[in-house]
């Protein structure tokens, strides 16, 4: 009998070290689960071989914006169709400059308000890091980003 | 005296009750709030996206959020489609036997065209997307082999996948 208790009362312990086992097993798939680096995207598009339409071809734009990342960093953004320039932004401590770009785009944009996309290349000896911040930066002036080979002049 | 004293003073205490009592209690707390944050930050859907190891994706401050698509990884010694391996590369660089006239490998042409045949699609639609791993040394003279692979078997639509940089 237990002492002072009231007649009728009903002890009710919890199990806990139950409770631990699930929790334990639990977590431990949870951990191994889990993903402790935040990933995300960049949407791109590539430009694809020449192929015949069906459909008849949209409309060409005023102009069409290029940029050319080098080798040793250099940017260079091009305007070409019915207006052409050409702007060049050397590297700065053999990084490409990017807030150089940014500032040159953010230009281009004002002078030419109907360009929505922009076409990205690259040299062979460049690092894929910079190609990223490169569309990272555009992406912030410009939408859609398509990558494909240097124009030839 | 003194002798009996310091024998009283250094006596052996008799060794009492030394079962320690684990405190369930306590660890039922500390797991109860590692497995709220854990359920918080798991999340349904894209998990599968992981880069291998040995692999390092750049770093971009502004990025969306993965969907699901078809994963094309590039690390410095192999380059595997929908984690299985297709070309083996040594530094980032294809053997010169593997690759085609217009520069793209031919064992990777191949891959896409057989995922192509699985997933057929009508004419005239959309075209594939691909969820691009690719380490962040890699030199764009590889990358641009594997995007004009990508764009001849119709994969035009590319996400690049990055680290968040905070």
């Amino acid at each position: 009998m237990s002492r002072g208790k009231h007649h009728g009362e009903q002890d009710f312990e919890l199990n806990i070290a139950s409770i631990i086992d699930c929790f334990t097993v639990l977590i431990t798939y949870l951990l191994v689960s889990a993903s402790f680096i935040s990933l995300g995207i960049l949407e791109v598009s590539i430009e694809g071989p020449p192929m015949a339409q069906p459909n008849p071809p949209p409309p060409e734009p005023t102009v069409n914006l290029s940029v050319l990342l080098g080798d040793n960093g250099s940017l260079t953004l091009k305007a070409s169709g019915k207006e052409r320039a050409s702007f060049d932004i050397p590297a700065k401590a053999g990084k490409p400059d990017f807030d150089g770009l940014d500032a040159q785009l953010k230009e281009s944009k004002i002078r030419w308000p109907t360009v929505d996309s922009i076409k990205l290349s690259a040299t062979d000896g460049s690092v894929y890091q910079d190609l990223v911040r490169t569309v990272e930066v555009i992406k912030k002036e410009i939408p859609s980003v398509i990558i494909g080979d240097q124009e030839v002049e | 005296m003194s002798q009996i004293n310091s024998k009283k003073r250094f006596k052996r205490r008799s060794p009492g009750n030394e079962d320690m009592v684990l405190q369930i209690t306590s660890m039922a707390d500390i797991f109860t709030i590692i497995l709220v944050f854990l359920l918080k930050s798991f999340s349904t859907g894209v998990t599968s996206v992981s880069p291998s190891s040995g692999l390092t994706l750049p770093e971009a401050a502004q990025s969306e959020e993965i969907t699901e698509s078809l994963k094309l990884e590039l690390s410095e010694g192999a380059l595997t489609l929908d984690d299985k391996p297709v070309v083996t590369l040594k530094g980032f660089k294809f053997d010169p036997s593997e690759l085609e006239a217009d520069g793209t490998p031919r064992t990777l042409n191949q891959a896409f065209y057989q995922e192509k045949e699985k997933h057929k699609q009508p004419e005239g639609e959309q075209t594939g997307k691909i969820l691009l791993l690719a380490d962040h040394q890699a030199p764009y003279s590889t990358v641009k082999s594997v995007l004009n692979a990508a764009a001849n078997n119709g994969y035009m639509d590319l996400k690049l996948v990055v680290v968040g940089d905070k």
